[in-house]
C-alpha cells in the first residue's frame, strides 16, 4: 500500500520568496503549486523529471548539514558550467576519497557528484551515474 | 535545465542496515539494488511504485529538526493504522490551529497529514491532500 506513494522532499526556507526566485529562475524549476502564500505556513511544490517533486515550506534556518537532495543528470559538466553562468559556487570539498575539481566536481570512478547550498542554506547535490545504471 | 532531473531525497543513517530494514520491511519500500551491496557501498536507494526515489547513506545522527520529505497518499487512515500496528509512533502535536488527534493525524478541511520519525531520527510526514 504504501509502495503507491509519491515522494516529495521538503525543505524549510527562511524567505520562501527569495527561494522561489532561486529554484525558478537559477534552477529552472516549473512551479506547480502554491498554498497560502505570504503566510506563515507558506508552500511551494516544484516540478522536475519522472513526477518527482520537491517542496519549499516558510520555516526559518534549517538545523541539517546533510545533503537533502541529488539531483540526477545526464550532463553534469553542462548542468555545472550554466548554473556557474548564472552565478551559482560550487562546494570545494578535500576529504579522503573526496576531493572536488576546480569547478566543483567530485567523481569515483563511477558518478560524478557536485554540491551547492541554496540561499536558504539548504545543501543540494548533482549527480551523474554512470551510464549502466541509468 | 534542472527541472530535466530527477529528484532524489537523501537523508543521513546512524546505522544502515537498521533503517534498511525499517524502509523495506516497515515501510515497504523496494530497494533499488541488493541490500548487502547497497549497506557495504554505504548508500540505498529505494523506490516507490510511482517512480519517485529515496536513499539513505551512512553519515552519523541528522541535525535536521524539520520534515524531510512528505508521502502523498491516497488512503492515510489506512497506512496510520498500518505502520502503528508495525510498532511505528506518531508524533503528537498541539500547537494553535495545529492539533493531531489520538492516531496523530491533523485534519485540515478535506486534506490529513500525520508525522512519524525513522530509526535514524528523520522526521517524515504523510499527507493526503
Amino acid at each position: 500500500m504504501f509502495r503507491r506513494a509519491t515522494i516529495i522532499a521538503t525543505l524549510p526556507a527562511v524567505d520562501i520568496d527569495r527561494a522561489d526566485h532561486f529554484y525558478r529562475e537559477v534552477l529552472g524549476f516549473e512551479r506547480v503549486y502554491l498554498d497560502d502564500p505570504g503566510a506563515e505556513g507558506a508552500l511551494n511544490v516544484y516540478q522536475a523529471s519522472d513526477g518527482t517533486k520537491l517542496a519549499l515550506y516558510q520555516r526559518g534556518q534549517t538545523l541539517a548539514d546533510h545533503t537533502v537532495i541529488t539531483f540526477i543528470v545526464d550532463d553534469i559538466d553542462a548542468v555545472v558550467d550554466d548554473l556557474t553562468s548564472k552565478g551559482v559556487r560550487f562546494e570545494q570539498y578535500d576529504f579522503p576519497g573526496l576531493k572536488t575539481d576546480a569547478r566543483g566536481i567530485a567523481g569515483n570512478g563511477q558518478s560524478r557528484s557536485a554540491w551547492m547550498i541554496d540561499p536558504e542554506g539548504n545543501v543540494l547535490g548533482i549527480t551523474q551515474l554512470p551510464p549502466r545504471s541509468q | 535545465m534542472l527541472n530535466d532531473s530527477t529528484i532524489i531525497t537523501l537523508m543521513p543513517a546512524v546505522d544502515l542496515r537498521r533503517a534498511d530494514r525499517f524502509y523495506r520491511e516497515v515501510l515497504g519500500l523496494t530497494p533499488m539494488s541488493l541490500s548487502e551491496n547497497a549497506v557495504a557501498e554505504g548508500l540505498i536507494a529505494y523506490r516507490t511504485a510511482s517512480g519517485t526515489q529515496l536513499a539513505l547513506y551512512q553519515r552519523g545522527p541528522t541535525t535536521a529538526d524539520h520534515t524531510v520529505l512528505e508521502f502523498v497518499v491516497s488512503d492515510l487512515e489506512a497506512i496510520v493504522a498500518g505502520l502503528a500496528a508495525k510498532g511505528v509512533v506518531f508524533e503528537q502535536y498541539d500547537l494553535p490551529g495545529f492539533q493531531t488527534d489520538a492516531h496523530g493525524i491533523v485534519h485540515d478541511g478535506q486534506s490529513l497529514s500525520a508525522w512519524f520519525k525513522d530509526t535514524e531520527g528523520n522526521i517524515l510526514s504523510l499527507s493526503q491532500p
